[in-house]
């Protein structure tokens, strides 16, 4: 058969602008990372023009060193969002992993064992959400809601009164540099290459969108549900025990009040970056990118002075221009 | 030609009502055999059976003579039988080769998805069909049905199916599309792929099955070749002798019309519905599903307004905007999809039934009165003879004929003076139905006009006083009470050859 | 979604007369609550002495009458169905505090004017919640987060951080009226003619306790028990394509939740002021979870259609009691034990819930 005779399915493939395999700008201009990355650069640039220690190198790696934290936990935070989930528990996970890791050293662990305590910690943690949430069928936001205030409470009784400021094991892997940029800003690159290629690549990389698309689709075609959804927490857990450790290298204590409202601030990095609360969208390129610019606006208010305290608002308005784009886009006839 | 699926004795019932009994059915390698029945007959409950959907209760099913069980939908699919539904299921977000292949991925050494050996055997099955194999690579969601389709056809055919089902796969279709996918299902029947078709439209059965099987109320009433059947007897088969007799109701003559309708369209949906109805009359509306009678039913109420033509109520223009507007004068919705439009599953009955009227029984419109919300509950409980323990019931723990009742209940309790039914009495028992039968006479009785939508022809012959028959968004047939079945049914599914035998 | 036995016949025959048609939504849920506080109570009696007497209730009681208001406010959202939630009470509340306070110091408003004023922006801080999701339809949890970021940059922002009265300032004065304060601070027996009232932990009923709690609890119950806006609400919570085609508008109905939690978040914002005599840009931080969590642990299901005001009244006193009881007897280690029974008892509840849903719908 000629072409001719399909040529309705032809034409229909081809009039539309989406077509990944061609550099076709309406494509990418279409890609949130993309208006994300070019939002960053545009407005650093922008904002140069006034500011102008705001692109020297030095300022250029404090936002890198400082954006490590919410961008490598945002990536696990993708792939649980990407399931349909959320997990608002990080924040005091964070906490109690830093404490821990903190402890290690104190007792006399170097970074290696510190990093394999919080690591597992966070792993533990991860696991047990994951848990809770596959088998007990209760809504994400509810379980880590109470592991939220479980964790803080666990973090703060084996903290005591006093801080700790453990021995600085941390501060080569929070605070030097190689090549010219941090270290956690390099960590940060590899995982967001790795986890990108993950959920590029792997099968249990796709079947979290697939579960986040079409929970019993997923099911019906062989996914183990249950187990990605497990996988995912758990990864988050183990993310945050990283960041935990750039962390307590970073700022060299733990307080009682370590890692409050991360969560909001990830969540916002994620949701930034174009995944989607409802499930089955979202990569990992985009939340780096959404905490870089998080983070960014929050030097440039500093820069500025004396409007550091209004970059919450900036952030939410942010937040409600990039969700509010998306809605407005594929608005549904019937959303009752 | 080799028999490729054989299905022999096959029996299901669902909590008594038998929806298939002793079934046989057998399908050829490479033919076309279409499935015709109206709705109800059971077609759905088998194709739900071979795709590993429903279990049987009785029967054999056999795959070139091998017996097999098909206990889930992949087990259906690991032995070769692929069914596209009316209405695909699909991951929107992920590309078409991942949504062939999610759940199976094909692997390299390392483990990873070999996504270029994913797409290229993705491709090789478009080509084989003459599709741009581009298709591989398209986001699902940001395709048109049609191309979604094609994506399934390419799933089953991606698990070398050696059966296909079509589940009415033209109804979503436009006339384009629609030529496309028999152009692709000839080429299927071509490679020797059996093919079962199901579809209402006549024409669409005489171009491209080979022989048809008719089944009526669960049972076969035989299979043709299609050259040995005129449509006109097929259409006999299907809607048989009309079983109910027609019910005692006569119409008014006369008088100013109720509602009245002219030249009603919405862009996509319904063009050009003209009608009128009279106090006391029904008016049957029938068609096929997705003939746009129910989208012209919430146009009239309100729910997705119309962009072009008039409505009158009692003989005043108005322009219907939300259903709150629609119940202010007098007119009421009982909605087809009972629990998912109809119905508060966990509230109880007397919240279900007062809901819609709920300002008219509270003081100053804002506080509710409880004594007069049960007192109306009540009345319907007794009224409509809904079996419940209590007004106080949760009314998902009801039965579905009781159910429907209380979703009457509570439109009868708007005392509307034009009540639009949507499909009042699917899937709901017998002896409910012929209540609901009895209720509606009854309120065409007292001077209520209504308009009844049904799917099931027996019930719009029996009741209406006149039908009104749709098909595509059209008005293709105007009937008076006495008409013939055929003839109905006929204006209901279209098709050349029949217009020239009748 | 209730966790009602399907066979209704069960139910004893009295109990029916005792619930109203939508008491009966929250009917597994209540026994539950009671037997948990009931459970707490005997607990800590017996272990603590003097368990009602001591000191510390009085000051808990007049805590949770804060969180208590915003997580009735946040039941009505959660109520509203459609992934309802209100991630920004908390800001709403510090927010609406300090306005109250700028009104008031700054200013020099008459403080009643200044109360109104707080009130009356912390409800148009939840109607714009409500607008964005009711006509953006933005989902709720995105846009109450940005404004959760957004209101509490705001109030941080106003004074550069600095809570009123502010004693870098001596110009501007430096302490609420009194009267004010009493509110916040004063009990019924310091009204002589009122000193019948029932005393609790040796001091009469606080009066943020009698005057506001109770009115809004008693008002709010009744709105959701036997007013037309109250069966909209569950309805437009359990079925929202039912409610739309039983000719309730839909969104409009959300749109007023929304406005309700910033109602309630502006008038806990004069409780908390008056309270502690001061108006503190950041003292809503972290109430915002608390608020969720007393919600869902009063039986409010996250999915929306189903809680009750009795249910939260009686999640707010169990956690009241809760952390009181845990006060006495683990003394300065409380405080990091009451997060972690609140978080069980989330958890917990839920589970056994779902487990009970699930066995009955089993036999």
């Amino acid at each position: 058969m000629t072409a001719d005779n399909a040529d309705p399915q032809t034409l229909n493939v081809e009039d539309r602008p989406r077509n990944a395999k061609r550099m076709d700008w309406r494509y990418w201009l279409g890609r949130r990372e993309v208006i994300v990355l070019l939002i960053l650069v545009a407005g650093s640039v922008i904002f140069n023009f006034t500011h102008h220690s705001y692109l020297t190198s030095d300022n250029i790696v404090t936002i890198l060193s400082n954006v490590a934290v919410v961008a490598i936990v945002s990536i696990g935070m993708t792939m649980v969002i990407v399931t349909g989930g959320i997990d608002v528990s990080v924040g005091s996970m964070l906490a109690l992993c830093m404490l821990m890791s903190a402890k290690t050293m104190v007792a006399g662990g170097d970074l290696g064992v510190a990093l394999v305590v919080s690591l597992g910690v966070g792993l533990l943690v991860g696991l047990i959400n994951g848990a809770v949430v596959a088998f007990g069928r209760i809504h994400p936001i509810i379980v880590t809601l109470g592991t939220l205030n479980i964790i803080r409470a666990v973090h703060i009784q084996i903290l005591g009164p006093q801080w700790i400021t453990p021995p600085p094991a941390a501060h080569a892997l929070a605070l030097d540099r190689l090549f010219g940029w941090p270290i956690p800003w390099w960590l940060t690159i590899l995982l967001c290459v790795l986890f990108g290629l993950f959920m590029a690549r792997r099968p249990l990389g796709r079947h979290v969108y697939a579960i986040g698309g079409n929970t019993e689709a997923a099911r019906l075609a062989g996914v183990n549900v249950r187990g990605v959804i497990i996988f995912v927490y758990a990864m988050t857990g183990m993310l945050v025990g990283l960041a935990a450790v750039i962390q307590l290298g970073q700022s060299g204590t733990v307080q009682p009040n370590a890692g409050l409202g991360l969560e909001l601030q990830v969540i916002a990095a994620t949701v930034i970056g174009g995944a989607s609360i409802l499930g089955g969208k979202g990569t990992i390129v985009g939340a780096v990118l959404g905490a870089l610019l998080v983070e960014a606006v929050h030097n440039a208010l500093i820069t500025i002075g004396n409007l550091g305290l209004i970059e919450g608002l900036i952030i939410g308005i942010l937040i409600l221009i990039a969700v509010g784009i998306d809605v407005v886009q594929n608005r549904r006839a019937i959303s009752a | 030609m080799a028999t490729v699926l054989e299905m022999q004795g096959i029996d299901k019932s669902f909590g008594g009502v038998h929806a298939l009994a002793d079934v046989s059915f057998d399908l050829r390698a490479g033919e076309v055999h279409a499935l015709c029945g109206q709705n109800g007959a059971g077609k759905s409950t088998l194709i739900k059976i071979l795709a590993g959907a429903l279990q049987p209760d009785a029967g054999a099913i056999r795959i070139d003579g091998r017996p097999v069980s098909l206990t889930s939908p992949a087990a259906a699919l690991q032995l070769g039988i692929g069914t596209v539904y009316q209405d695909p299921l699909v991951y929107p977000e992920l590309s078409v080769t991942e949504n062939i292949f999610t759940g199976r991925e094909l692997r390299d050494r390392l483990g990873n998805i070999d996504k270029r050996a994913q797409v290229r055997r993705v491709q090789d099955l478009l080509r084989d069909l003459d599709v741009d194999p581009r298709l591989a690579q398209r986001q699902m969601g940001s395709l048109s049905v049609a191309l979604q389709q094609l994506a399934l056809i390419a799933k089953a055919l991606s698990w070398d199916a050696r059966v296909m089902v079509f589940d009415e796969p033209t109804a979503i279709l436009t006339a384009r599309e629609a030529e496309n996918l028999f152009t692709i299902i000839r080429k299927l029947r071509d490679r020797g792929v059996g093919i079962i078709y199901i579809s209402h439209r006549l024409e669409e059965i005489y171009s491209l099955a080979n022989r048809v099987t008719v089944l009526k109320d669960g049972e076969i009433k035989g299979t043709w070749p299609l050259d040995a059947v005129s449509s006109a007897q097929l259409i006999e088969l299907m809607a048989g002798h009309a079983l109910f007799e027609s019910v005692a109701h006569q119409a008014p003559a006369g008088g100013q019309p109720a509602l009245s309708v002219r030249e009603l369209s919405r862009r996509g949906a319904f063009q050009g519905v003209d009608f009128d109805l009279r106090s006391g009359e029904i008016l049957g509306f029938f068609g096929l599903v997705g003939a746009g009678r129910t989208e012209v039913a919430q146009a009239l109420f309100g729910i997705e307004p119309a962009d072009a033509g008039e409505v009158r109520v009692n003989n005043r223009s108005v322009r219907m905007r939300s259903p709150s507007q629609a119940l202010r004068l007098g007119i009421a919705y009982l909605p087809e999809d009972r629990k998912g439009q109809g119905l508060f599953g966990s509230l109880t009955l007397r919240y279900n039934t007062a809901i819609a009227i709920i300002r008219r029984l509270s003081l100053r419109g804002a506080v509710v009165r409880p004594r007069r919300e049960d007192d109306l509950a009540r009345r319907y409980l007794h009224e409509l003879s809904i079996k419940a323990p209590d007004t106080t019931t949760k009314v998902s723990n009801l039965s579905g004929g009781n159910q429907q009742k209380v979703v009457l209940a509570k439109w009868l309790a708007s005392e509307p003076r034009i009540f639009i039914l949507d499909e009042p009495t699917r899937g709901i028992d017998v002896s409910a139905k012929q209540e609901i039968h009895n209720l509606i006479v009854n309120l065409a009785g007292k001077g209520v006009a209504i308009v009844l939508i049904s799917s099931e022809l027996p019930e719009v012959l029996r009741l209406s006083d006149r039908i009104i028959v749709m098909r595509e968004g059209q008005i293709t047939g105007r009937f008076s009470r006495d008409a013939a079945a055929g003839a109905v049914l006929a204006a209901a599914m279209g098709g050349r050859t029949l217009q020239k035998t009748l | 979604m209730t966790v009602d036995a399907p066979n209704i016949d069960r139910r004893p025959p009295n109990a029916k007369r005792l619930t109203t048609s939508l008491r009966g939504i929250a009917a597994a849920r209540l026994p539950l609550l009671i037997a948990l506080f009931a459970a707490l109570f005997l607990y800590f009696s017996l272990i603590v002495p003097n368990f009602l007497g001591a000191y510390n209730i009085y000051s808990v009681v007049q805590n949770g009458v804060i969180i208590g208001i915003l997580g009735i406010g946040e039941s009505v959202v959660i109520i509203s169905g459609g992934g309802g939630i209100d991630l920004s009470v908390g800001s709403m509340l510090s927010l609406s505090g300090m306005i109250l306070g700028i009104m008031n110091i700054e200013w020099g408003m008459n403080i009643w004017a200044a109360v109104a004023g707080g009130i009356l922006s912390g409800f148009l801080l939840g109607c714009i919640n409500g607008t964005l999701v009711s006509l953006v339809r933005i989902p709720p949890l995105i846009v109450t987060l940005a404004t959760y970021y957004g209101y509490a940059a705001i109030a941080l922002q106003l004074t550069n951080t600095r809570p009123l009265p502010d004693a870098t300032q001596p110009n501007l004065p430096q302490s609420f009226p009194a009267e004010f304060i009493t509110v916040g601070n004063g009990n019924m027996q310091d009204i002589g003619w009122l000193s019948w009232f029932p005393k609790i932990g040796g001091e009469g009923i606080p009066f943020q306790v009698f005057f506001v709690f109770l009115p809004l609890a008693i008002i709010t119950a009744f709105v959701l028990w036997r007013t037309v806006g109250g069966r909209y609400l569950y309805g437009v919570g359990v079925n929202a394509l039912a409610a739309r085609f039983s000719a309730i508008n839909v969104w409009g109905v959300r749109f007023w939740a929304y406005a309700a939690a910033g109602l309630f978040a502006g008038i806990a914002a004069v409780v908390q002021t008056a309270l502690s005599a001061s108006a503190t840009p950041n003292v809503g931080e972290g109430l915002n979870l608390q608020a969720i969590t007393i919600a869902v642990l009063g039986g409010v299901s996250i999915i929306g259609g189903e809680g009750s005001v009795l249910g939260v009244i009686l999640s707010t006193l169990i956690v009241i009691f809760l952390y009181n009881g845990l006060g006495l007897q683990l003394g300065n280690n409380a405080g990091v034990w009451q997060p972690f029974a609140l978080g069980v008892l989330l958890i917990g509840s839920v589970l056994f819930n779902e487990w009970v849903r699930r066995r009955l719908s089993v036999t």
